[in-house]
């Protein structure tokens, strides 16, 4: 853990702010709702030296902080073992330090500095769980998968059968085979967005997109055909 | 199991929700921060657009709740109260 956070101090040079040699944190002007505790870790880790040697070990044992609290949240790190999860904590605080020391100039003070960098430790430790959790899963993102069959009340079934048909309708006729393929895959198959872009190469940020993109369209066909109205609203 | 009365409700229930307000999942990370400590210090509500994206994106929105959880916890307070804090955001504007 202290040897993780030494290694981070070779990496000086991703440090986003100030001059080499040069504590550039005092002069950054933050939010005025920023507080001292803020400034001052701007300012030690844009320093040099063993202020912001301190700083960044500091930092990485905030990183674990979180990185253990998102892995004790997430249910399915229970598959990955003790020795795994440790590991995955690990690296993801490492990252997590790396990516903050890249982005330190975009932090305005809009929050502490704690929760700013807390982020950072959630998303890479629940990028990495999902990740693994999966890794070793067949994901088919080229076909659209069937429902297997028809269960429960035989009259429900009937009342639902016309809108289940204009669903399945809609879907072929509204969507893209990409946009539903997306769209069943996260709605339904319950697979991680993060899970799909590192799938197909691409970014979350797209990913969720073709998501909004199907939902938008399909939402429209649902409501053109009286199926759902505009007012509807289910968390 | 992926019956066909599973998927028609779990699609239909998804195609209802409010998601429509568009926000990108890096705009989300971008502001998460400050808003989450508006809803939690100052109980303000949620900006339109990300509220949607946290309707519709499960990854992000169990990030948040992660932060919220852990905010709660820093500041003395049940991890459950600051998650709860910000669903009920969630849930009503
Ligand atoms: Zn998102």
């Amino acid at each position: 853990m202290a040897n993780n956070a030494e290694g981070l101090l070779e990496r000086e040079d991703a440090i986003d702010s100030g001059k080499p040699g040069e504590a550039s944190g005092p002069d950054v002007v933050l939010a005025a709702a920023a507080t001292e505790e803020d400034y001052d870790w701007l300012g030690e880790l844009t320093s040099t030296g063993s202020g912001q040697r301190d700083a960044i070990k500091r930092l990485h044992e905030l990183m674990l902080r979180a990185a253990r609290f998102k892995l004790s949240r997430m249910g399915e790190a229970s598959r990955l073992g003790h020795v795994r999860a440790d590991e995955i904590v690990q690296s993801s605080a490492d990252e997590a330090v790396v990516a903050i020391l890249a982005k330190l100039s975009t932090f305005e003070g809009r929050s502490r500095f704690t929760t700013w960098a807390y982020k950072f430790g959630i998303l890479h430790t629940a990028t990495a769980v999902r990740r693994e959790v999966w890794s070793n899963t067949e994901i088919d993102l080229s076909s659209i998968p069937e429902p297997t069959s028809r269960l429960g009340d035989p009259v429900a079934h009937v009342e639902g059968l016309a809108l289940s048909g204009a669903l399945r309708r809609c879907i072929a006729e509204c969507l893209t085979p990409h946009q539903q393929r997306i769209l069943i895959a996260i709605t339904v198959e319950g697979i991680p967005i993060d899970v799909i872009a590192d799938r197909l190469h691409t970014t979350r940020n797209t990913v969720y997109k073709t998501l909004h993109e199907a939902r938008r369209r399909l939402r429209e066909g649902l409501i053109a055909q009286g199926y759902i109205n505009t007012t509807e609203e289910v968390n | 199991m992926n019956t066909e009365d599973s998927w028609t409700n779990t699609v239909l229930a998804h195609a209802r929700r409010p998601f429509e307000v568009w926000l990108s999942c890096d705009d989300c990370f971008d502001r998460s921060d400050a808003i989450l400590e508006d809803v939690l210090d100052r109980d303000l509500p949620l900006p339109a657009d990300l509220r949607a994206h946290l309707i519709g994106c499960p990854a992000c929105r169990d990030e948040m709740e992660t932060l919220a959880e852990l905010i709660a916890a820093d500041s003395g307070l049940d991890p459950a109260e600051g998650r709860e804090r910000l669903d009920a955001r969630i849930a009503r504007p």
